[in-house]
């Protein structure tokens, strides 16, 4: 799975957004935010390729869950994801 | 997780000016109707470009008291001073100074099609709807009589 291209992180206020930028437009229009978990993961996730490994060892890292909650979770998060249109296979 | 929430208006504009004085161009859902019929407050979407010439008759972006900020009609430049409308307004006026404006909307997105704020016949319907503000605050009296 890959990032969509041209998704920037912006915090405003105590809110962490995702908002859609290319080199002089600022869309503002859609905005998807993010809670802390998800916004971690949204930063550490590299930019080239992940799967479903990489956010449940993002999760173990981070969290003190076990693999088999943080593989259930990571999926869960990959299908809204994708569902928002911020992700693509 | 993932919802489109309500930001705040005025930390989502802050925001916007600051990416307007680095040149960038905004997309932004417009709020409220003080600018009806000309913007449809929640359905339409303002393309601001950043400020630059300004023009009686532009609708723009502006801080007002160094806090609240609004997206209204200039109606008169005097100098520095800048004196802003509602379209839907029939008292109520703003003032700033010029470095208060951040950006300029030049075209609107209505229902996904383009409209232009600053081509010469959007530019005529709204001084037309200028020039009719007697009326308009007439109508609101009779209005107001009747009820």
């Amino acid at each position: 799975m890959k990032k969509i291209k041209g998704l920037v992180m912006r915090k405003l206020g105590s809110e962490k957004l995702l908002v859609a930028e290319s080199l002089d437009l600022v869309d503002f229009n859609k905005l998807i935010s993010l809670n802390d978990s998800a916004a971690y993961i949204w930063a550490s996730l590299p930019a080239t390729s992940f799967d479903t490994e990489t956010i449940t060892t993002l999760l173990t890292d981070r969290y003190d869950v076990d693999d088999k909650t943080a593989r259930k979770d990571a999926q869960a998060l990959i299908d809204v994801w994708l569902q928002a249109g911020i992700i693509e296979i | 997780m993932n919802d489109i929430r309500n930001i705040d208006n005025d930390i989502l504009l802050r925001e916007v000016c600051v990416l307007l004085s680095q040149g960038k161009t905004v997309k932004l859902r417009a709020k409220g109707n003080s600018m009806r019929p000309f913007i449809n407050g929640s359905k339409d979407i303002l393309v601001l470009t950043p400020a630059a010439t300004l023009h009686k008759y532009d609708v723009v972006l502006a801080r007002i008291d160094g806090k609240r900020y609004v997206v209204h009609r200039i109606i008169g430049i005097n100098g520095n001073r800048i004196t802003l409308m509602g379209d839907s307004n029939l008292y109520g006026t703003e003032e700033c100074s010029r470095s208060d404006i951040f950006g300029t909307v030049k075209t609107i997105l209505h229902n996904g099609k383009e409209h232009s704020l600053t081509s010469p016949a959007a530019r005529l319907y709204a001084i037309a709807w200028r020039f009719l503000l007697p009326l308009r605050r007439a109508k609101q009296k009779i209005s107001n009589i009747i009820k």
